[in-house]
C-alpha cells in the first residue's frame, strides 16, 4: 500500500513549517516556492488551502511529522 | 551576505550595499538598525525631516525554519518621543523581504507625490499612489493584492500615518502592526503609502549539518518548555484573569487595579470558550499563540477577526473599561484600518475621559461627553484622532503633548519619556517588567525587559531583590553565562538581583529582536545567548560566542542610549508618572497596593545605569 497525505485543513494554523521542512530536506536551503507542499492563504478571512504537488512529493512524510496541528496526517491508498 | 537596500524618495535613487560586516558586529535586525540609526539619522533633525531615515531590519535568522524566526524591526526617530523609535512585527512580510534578496532597508527623503515602494524580487521601483492616499490600510492591502498579485505582502499606513498622528502604526497586512513609537507617521511624512514585497528566491544556510542539530535542539527546547501548552491555548490572554485578581490592570487610566465583572466579560476562560475558533501562527512558529475568533451572538454576530491579544483587552477593556469583547474587536479593527497604535490610542482617550471627569476639559469644548465603557464615544474619538479633527487634533500628539496644551492635566497623562504606558500597573508589582518601562530606550513600554525566569507570584526580599523561586537544577540548566548567573542569582543562588536582571533581560530581548525570534515565553525562557550564538554561526557563518552576542547586545543598547542622550535625554526622565508615587491602587479584594517609593525606584535605576556604564 502506498502512503498518502490526508489534509484536515480546518486545523491549519498557517505556520508554513510543512513547506519549510519540505524545502530544507530537498535542497539544504530555504526556497519555499519550490517545496512539494504549498499553503495558500487568504489572510483577511483566515482561509487556507494546502496544495500538494503529487509529482514532486516522494511521500517522505517529514511534513506530516512536523505539522504541529494535525492538519497533515498519514493515510494509505 | 547581508544586503541593505537604500531608497532615496527625493531623488528616486535606489542602490544596494553589502553590510555583512555589520551583521558580524551587531547581530542583525534591531541591532543593525540601531547602528544605522546612529550613523544615518542626523542629530536634532525633526522626525518628519527628509533626513530622518526609516530603517527596516529583518532578523538574521528569519526565513529559516528555526522556531518563530519571522520577525522584523522598524527603527526611526520617533515622532511620539522625539527619540530613538523602534517597533517589531512578525507574520511573513520580513520573510518575503529576505526571499526577495534584501535583509535591510534604509528609506530617506520624501516622494513628491504619494508613492508605493514595490520590491518584486530583483525589481525595485516606486509607483505613484495618489489614488490610495486617504484610503485605510485594508483597502490598500486589498488593492495591491488584487492589482499586483495576491502573493505580495504589504506594509501600509492608513489615514493616521498620512495625517502625521504621532503614534501612527505601520500595518503588516490586515491584523498585525509595527505599532509603537509612530513609525507610520514617519512613513506618512515621506509620502510613502506602502511597501509591497514579492519574494520567491531562497535563503541559504552556511553549515547545513550544524543547522540540523541546532534546529532539533530549538524545537525540542521550545516545545518542552512548561509555558508551551498555555501559550498555545490562551496566547497572551493567559494574563487577563490573574491581572484582575491581583489588581494589576491599568483600569480607567490607572485608577483601578481590578474591575467589576471582568472575569465574566473579559477573562481568559470566556474568551477561549466563547470566541476562539482556532490557533494561528506566524511563519515558522510551532507555538501558534495567536487566535482566530468569531462572535456567535448579539449585534456583531458572525463577525470574524484575528485576536484577541491581551494588550487589546488591557487597553480598550481595562484602560477604557469597555466590557464587551466584540466591541473591543471593533475598536482594534478601527485602529488597524486607520493605522494607529492600540496602546497609545486607548491611552490618549483614557486621559481625555479622566480630564472630563475632573472637569479639566469641558464637554462643551469637545461637543460630547466621553465616558468609561463608551464604545460609540471611543469609535468617534478614534476617528477624530486619525483625521486630527477637533479634540482629536490635541490628542494626536500623544498624552505628553496634550498635557502641554491643557493646563492642569499633566497628572492624568500616563507616559514615560513621552510614550504612553501599557498593560500593567507597576504598583501591583514593581519588578523587572515594571522597572523595564523606565529603562526602555523606546520609552514607556513593556516589551524590552522581561525576565526569562519571571515568576509573577514571587515576593520581594528587599526592593532590589526578588525571591528566587527556582531550583538549583533549573539555574544550572539556564542558558546564561555562569559569571552572569553569579551576579544575578548570587552564590549559592538565593535571589534575583533586579537591576542586574533588567540589564540581562534587555540584552536577551535585544538578541532575540536582532535574530528575529519572538519573545513569547516558550522562546524567552528556553533559549539563551549560547544558543543564539551557535544558531547565528550555523546560518550566517559568523563566529559568535555566548559572551560576544551579549557584548554585541550591550553595544546595541549603548547606541540607542547614546541616540537618546544626543537628543537631550536626562536621568530625570527615568520617572513614573506622579500618580504611581502618590496614590494607592484599589483592587476588588484585599488592601489597595501602596504607592511606589520614589527613593527605591530611583535607587534601582541608578544601580542599573551604573551596571550599564561599568560594562562599556
Ligand atoms: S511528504 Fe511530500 S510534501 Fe511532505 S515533506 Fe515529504 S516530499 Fe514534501
Ligand atoms: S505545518 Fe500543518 S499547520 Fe503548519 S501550515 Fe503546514 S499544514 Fe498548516
Ligand atoms: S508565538 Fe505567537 S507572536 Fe510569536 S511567532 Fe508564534 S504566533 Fe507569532
Amino acid at each position: 500500500m502506498e502512503p498518502t497525505i490526508i489534509i484536515n485543513i480546518k486545523n491549519c494554523c498557517g505556520c508554513n513549517l510543512c513547506v519549510l521542512f519540505c524545502s530544507w530536506r530537498r535542497a539544504k536551503y530555504f526556497e519555499p516556492g519550490k517545496a512539494a507542499i504549498q499553503v495558500n492563504k487568504d489572510y483577511k478571512r483566515n482561509r487556507y488551502q494546502i496544495v500538494l504537488d503529487e509529482e514532486k512529493c516522494d511521500r517522505c512524510m517529514l511534513c506530516v511529522a512536523q505539522c504541529p496541528t494535525g492538519t497533515l496526517l498519514k493515510g494509505e491508498k | 551576505m547581508t544586503v541593505l537596500l537604500k531608497v532615496d524618495l527625493t531623488s528616486g535613487k535606489i542602490e544596494t550595499e553589502d553590510i555583512t560586516a555589520l551583521q558580524h558586529r551587531y547581530l542583525g535586525g534591531l541591532g543593525i538598525n540601531s547602528k544605522l540609526a546612529a550613523d544615518l539619522i542626523p542629530p536634532r533633525c525633526s522626525p518628519f525631516d527628509e533626513e530622518n531615515v526609516l530603517l527596516v531590519g529583518t532578523g538574521s535568522l528569519v526565513g529559516t525554519l528555526l522556531p518563530t524566526a519571522s520577525r522584523t524591526d522598524i527603527t526611526s526617530k520617533s515622532p511620539l518621543s522625539g527619540r530613538y523609535g523602534s517597533s517589531n512585527s512578525g507574520g511573513e512580510w520580513g520573510v518575503k523581504l529576505r526571499l526577495a534578496g534584501y535583509d535591510h532597508l534604509a528609506i530617506r527623503g520624501k516622494a513628491k507625490r504619494p508613492a508605493i515602494l514595490y520590491i518584486d524580487n530583483g525589481s525595485v521601483y516606486l509607483e505613484e499612489a495618489a489614488y490610495l492616499w486617504g484610503e485605510d490600510t485594508w483597502f490598500t492591502v486589498d488593492w495591491i493584492k488584487e492589482n499586483k498579485g495576491n502573493d505580495f505582502e504589504v506594509a501600509a499606513i492608513g489615514p493616521a500615518g498620512e495625517n502625521l498622528v504621532a503614534f501612527a502604526s505601520i500595518q503588516n497586512n490586515y491584523y498585525d502592526s509595527w505599532g509603537r513609537n509612530g513609525m507610520g507617521a514617519v512613513m506618512g511624512s515621506k509620502n510613502l503609502k506602502a511597501i509591497a514585497i514579492r519574494g520567491s528566491g531562497k535563503i541559504e544556510v552556511a553549515c547545513a549539518e550544524y543547522f540540523n542539530k541546532i534546529c532539533r535542539e530549538a524545537f525540542e527546547k521550545v516545545k518542552n518548555d512548561d509555558s508551551f501548552g498555555w501559550t498555545n491555548k490562551y496566547g497572551s490572554m493567559i494574563a487577563s484573569t490573574p491581572y484582575n485578581k491581583i489588581g494589576a490592570l491599568p483600569g480607567r487610566n490607572f485608577t483601578r487595579g481590578a474591575l467589576d465583572g471582568w472575569e465574566e466579560t473579559r477573562g481568559r476562560k470566556i474568551f477561549a470558550e466563547k470566541y476562539k475558533e482556532k490557533s494561528m501562527a506566524c511563519h515558522s512558529c510551532p507555538i501558534a499563540c495567536s487566535h482566530w475568533s468569531k462572535v456567535k451572538e448579539g449585534p456583531f454576530k458572525n463577525y470574524e477577526t484575528k485576536g484577541l491579544e491581551v494588550t487589546f483587552v488591557f487597553e480598550f477593556g481595562a484602560k477604557l473599561d469597555i466590557a464587551s469583547i466584540p466591541e473591543i474587536f471593533k475598536c482594534v479593527e478601527l485602529c488597524n484600518r486607520m493605522g494607529m497604535d492600540v496602546i497609545s490610542s486607548a491611552s490618549v482617550i483614557a486621559y481625555l475621559v479622566e480630564c472630563c471627569e475632573k472637569n479639566i476639559i469641558k464637554s462643551s469644548d469637545i461637543g460630547f461627553t466621553p465616558t468609561w465603557n463608551d464604545y460609540k464615544g471611543t469609535l468617534k474619538l478614534l476617528h477624530l484622532i486619525a483625521y486630527k479633527e477637533g479634540i482629536g487634533n490635541v490628542l494626536s500628539g500623544g498624552v505628553k503633548r496634550a498635557a502641554g496644551q491643557i493646563p492642569g492635566s499633566e497628572y492624568y497623562a500616563m507616559h514615560i519619556k513621552g510614550v504612553e504606558i501599557p498593560v500593567r500597573d507597576p504598583r501591583a508589582k514593581c519588578d523587572i517588567w515594571s522597572l523595564g518601562y523606565l529603562t526602555n530606550t523606546r520609552g514607556g513600554d513593556h516589551l524590552r525587559a522581561r525576565s526569562p525566569v519571571e515568576i509573577f507570584a514571587a515576593g520581594f526580599i528587599d526592593h532590589e531583590n526578588e525571591e528566587l523561586g527556582l531550583t538549583p537544577e533549573q539555574i544550572d540548566e539556564l542558558d546564561m553565562p555562569p559569571a552572569l548567573k553569579e551576579k544575578i542569582f548570587g552564590t549559592p543562588p538565593s535571589r534575583v538581583h533586579i537591576p542586574q536582571m533588567i540589564r540581562y533581560a534587555e540584552d536577551l530581548i535585544t538578541i532575540i529582536n536582532s535574530v528575529g525570534f519572538c519573545i513569547r515565553p516558550p522562546v524567552l525562557r528556553s533559549l539563551g545567548p549560547d544558543f543564539y550564538a551557535r544558531a547565528l554561526n550555523a546560518v550566517t557563518g559568523s563566529n559568535y560566542t555566548a559572551d560576544s552576542v551579549l557584548s554585541a547586545a550591550g553595544k546595541i543598547w549603548e547606541l540607542q542610549h547614546h541616540f537618546n542622550q544626543r537628543e537631550g535625554e536626562t536621568i530625570s526622565e527615568y520617572k513614573f508618572p506622579e500618580r504611581f508615587y502618590r496614590e494607592p491602587l484599589p483592587r476588588l479584594e484585599g488592601k489597595p497596593h501602596p504607592p511606589l517609593s520614589e527613593k527605591n525606584v530611583q535607587n534601582i535605576i541608578e544601580t542599573y545605569l551604573k551596571i550599564r556604564k561599568e560594562e562599556i
